[in-house]
């Protein structure tokens, strides 16, 4: 569905910055933060967080990067170190913390859901659900899954990995991929049933 | 038996990462079990909506790696100086024709073609001709001024002795000097002459302008007292004519009271 072009020119960047090309290393760099941000971000639902593993995960790409055997495997390579990266987070906040999103089982967010929902089609029924609110319960959705398969989700269905690169990038079986990614393809639908998020409820804004 | 697809297959099967026979296989299945396509309909509809949660955009972009390649080129530049250095030293060495040659006969260094220099002896040998040299032409110089200066003093001494030579230059100069002084005396007497003439012919002058001077006042003082004369003379008649005009009166009224 969202196919996120694999940048011809990647390959030769990573060649040219293993080979201690700087210009190479920074070109990669640009290429790719948006996307491990945008990866951690959906991940954490924290931009403070998100920023905090794209920065690591930047660093220790160019420090690493003269290990990596196969520029072809770039791609599951960088995804593998942002993805560690997000678990370290994780084990340091539930030391000390209470995750953002864990909030959103709570009665008070549920309320918030069904009236938005409710109050928007009441009053204008011809005005479906607006991208940002759209956004935020997307963005609650993925919360609510654990941990593994919201990073097989995020993966497969916003960064474009093939399930084979998920595998490589998750250290798991492809077949483990493809269970996850079932399961929590199962969950979200549930989900957004409850929440009537469906397919006509956001016609208009497609 | 009936082919039935496993769970991971359909996911495959959604996800479009199928080899064709296998993709055939599964269209075959669904399109006999309509309730397993609505399934995979339903997830494939979750795909679109979750698929609107788009990117956002990164607040602030990374900052990015530069100093490896700072300490890199400081690492090099050094050595790439000394290099170009090296390089410029060499290169004009090469075109100046710069030599550095270290024999037996000691270090030279030059550029062009080197000619070997001279021994120590042949440069001995060089100073002590050049001081030969210069030893005669000084003595062969003092010799000649002692000569011509002992000829002066000779003739010098000569005509000193002569007595006739003295007396004559000192009648020559005894002359010039007393003609020297007449003219100066006659140079004086002329000008004292005309300064008193002229003292004389002023102070007859200034005699003169005076004496026309005092004549004046003399004549305005006359004039003075002559008119004061008068006046005196009028005053006089005017009393004289009221005393008589008075005496009239008196004896008029004299007469009347008589």
């Amino acid at each position: 569905m969202r196919e996120i072009n694999l940048m011809p020119q990647t390959n030769f960047l990573v060649k040219a910055a293993k080979q201690g090309d700087v210009i190479a290393l920074n070109q990669l760099i640009k290429q790719w933060q948006k996307r491990i941000y945008n990866f951690a971000y959906k991940y954490f639902g924290d931009y403070d967080m998100a920023m905090d593993v794209t920065q690591k995960t930047f660093i220790s790409m160019s420090k690493n990067l003269s290990g990596l055997k196969d520029e072809g495997s770039f791609k599951p390579w960088l995804y593998r170190i942002a993805s560690n990266y997000c678990h370290e987070e994780v084990r340091r906040q539930n030391k000390r913390w209470v995750l953002p999103f864990m909030k959103v089982s709570s009665k008070d967010d549920q309320q918030d859901i069904s009236n938005s929902l409710s109050n928007h089609r009441n009053e204008n029924p011809e005005k479906a659900l607006g991208n940002q609110e759209l956004k935020d319960l997307l963005k609650k959705a993925l919360a609510t899954l654990p941990e593994e398969q919201r990073m097989v989700v995020i993966m497969k269905e916003y960064e474009g990995l093939k399930i084979r690169e998920i595998a490589e990038a998750m250290e798991i079986s492809e077949n483990t991929v493809k269970s996850r990614l079932y399961y929590a393809l199962g969950s979200l639908k549930k989900l957004l049933d409850e929440w009537n998020i469906t397919k006509e409820t956001v016609h208009y804004e497609i | 038996m009936k082919y039935k697809p496993t769970q991971e297959e359909l996911i495959s099967y959604l996800y479009d990462e199928l080899s064709a026979d296998k993709i055939e296989q599964i269209e075959v299945y669904l399109n006999e079990n309509p309730e397993a396509r609505r399934d995979l309909e339903s997830l494939q509809e979750t795909r679109m909506l979750i698929g609107e949660y788009d990117d956002e955009e990164m607040p602030e972009p990374m900052v990015f790696l530069n100093p490896t390649k700072n300490e890199e080129w400081l690492y090099w530049r050094k050595y790439v100086a000394i290099a170009a250095t090296l390089l410029l030293v060499i290169t004009f060495g090469t075109l100046s024709g710069f030599k550095v040659v270290n024999s037996d006969q000691g270090l030279y260094v030059g550029f062009g073609e080197t000619n070997m220099g001279l021994t120590e002896e042949q440069v001995a040998d060089l100073i002590y001709q050049d001081r030969v040299l210069l030893l005669d032409y000084v003595n062969n110089t003092l010799d000649a001024r002692n000569d011509s200066m002992n000829y002066k003093f000779n003739t010098l001494q000569a005509s000193l002795t002569n007595e006739d030579l003295v007396r004559r230059t000192f009648e020559n100069e005894k002359e010039a000097l007393i003609q020297e002084i007449s003219t100066l005396t006659d140079r004086l007497g002329e000008n004292y002459r005309g300064i008193l003439r002229e003292i004389v012919v002023n102070f007859s002058n200034n005699i003169e302008t005076q004496r026309i001077e005092d004549l004046r006042n003399i004549q305005a003082a006359f004039d003075a007292l002559e008119n004061a004369t008068v006046n005196r003379q009028l005053d006089v008649e005017d009393a004289l004519f009221n005393l008589s005009e008075k005496v009239n009166t008196i004896a008029a009224s004299l007469s009347n009271k008589n």
